[in-house]
């Protein structure tokens, strides 16, 4: 069956990528791991992780904050990237200290829409 | 990634250290007939980009660049100085400082550069490697290696 309108089948190697910036300090090796793997293209979403809206929010929870990572999913990377880009990327990434290590999940793509514009 | 652009010219140990303005000046010569453009045209590129904001880091590490139209070749070069040059007041002086002059037409080229120049000096082993060389070929082979271990 063919794409639905203005929808686009990804190149063959392209996955969605989603990269997790723990803290602030972790942020900014993330971009520049980024751009040394060449994409160009990406979208940053502020976050809050699981951790810091339980202490923050919920009270019922708040004799557990010690137990709790202090600083979690500070920001959210999405983008559409080669295969080559991210094997690029997680090499670089790779290379930093454990701690300022985002988290990393590729998806394969089905449609896209809108990329490149 | 960087030897396709490192100017051997561009990679020196200099000490003591120059001031400033005669550094830049010294830049824009070294690299004018390299890039195809006037010596002035340079170096009002370079201080219009000190102009907008720090070019330093804490960490003692300056990214001297320009991205400038017409620019015939991508060039990048490295200064060592140890007793440091003040670029901005926000950042100690700089004893590892970073040139890069690139052409307006290729913006993602030079975003991409200082990104693996940042990689490369944000790694503390790194920064002592490239103080610890006496010679510009020292440095240049430093640079290279670490080019390579973070390529």
């Amino acid at each position: 069956m063919d794409s639905a309108p203005n929808m686009e089948r990804p190149a063959r190697d392209e996955r969605l990528l989603i990269l997790i910036a723990r803290t602030e300090e972790s942020f900014d090796p993330l971009v520049t791991a980024l751009l040394d793997a060449n994409i160009q293209g990406a979208t940053v979403l502020e976050s809050r992780g699981l951790g810091t809206i339980i202490r923050s929010e919920m009270p019922i929870f708040a004799g557990l904050a010690a137990l709790l990572p202090q600083s979690t999913g500070n920001r959210v990377v999405l983008s559409v990237a080669t295969r080559q880009q991210i094997d690029d990327l997680v090499r670089f990434l790779s290379q930093l200290p454990i701690e300022r290590r985002p988290i990393a999940v590729t998806l394969p793509l089905e449609t896209v829409m809108g990329i490149g514009l | 990634m960087l030897s396709e652009f490192l100017n051997p010219n561009l990679v020196q140990r200099l000490d003591p250290s120059p001031d400033l303005n005669a550094f830049i000046r010294f830049i824009c010569q070294e690299v004018s007939a390299d890039v195809g453009l006037a010596e002035t045209t340079l170096e009002q590129a370079f201080l219009a980009r000190m102009r907008g904001g720090a070019v330093s880091t804490p960490e003692g590490v300056a990214f001297l660049h320009a991205v400038v139209v017409g620019v015939k070749k991508t060039i990048v070069g490295c200064y060592i100085m140890p007793k440091g040059l003040l670029l901005d007041y926000t950042n100690p002086p700089a004893d590892i400082i970073f040139i890069l002059v690139g052409n307006s037409d290729t913006p993602w080229q030079h975003v991409r550069l200082l990104a693996r120049l940042s990689r490369i000096a944000s790694n503390a082993e790194a920064r002592a490697s490239f103080k610890a060389a006496t010679t510009g070929a020292d440095l240049l082979k430093a640079l290279l290696h670490e080019d390579k271990r973070h390529g």
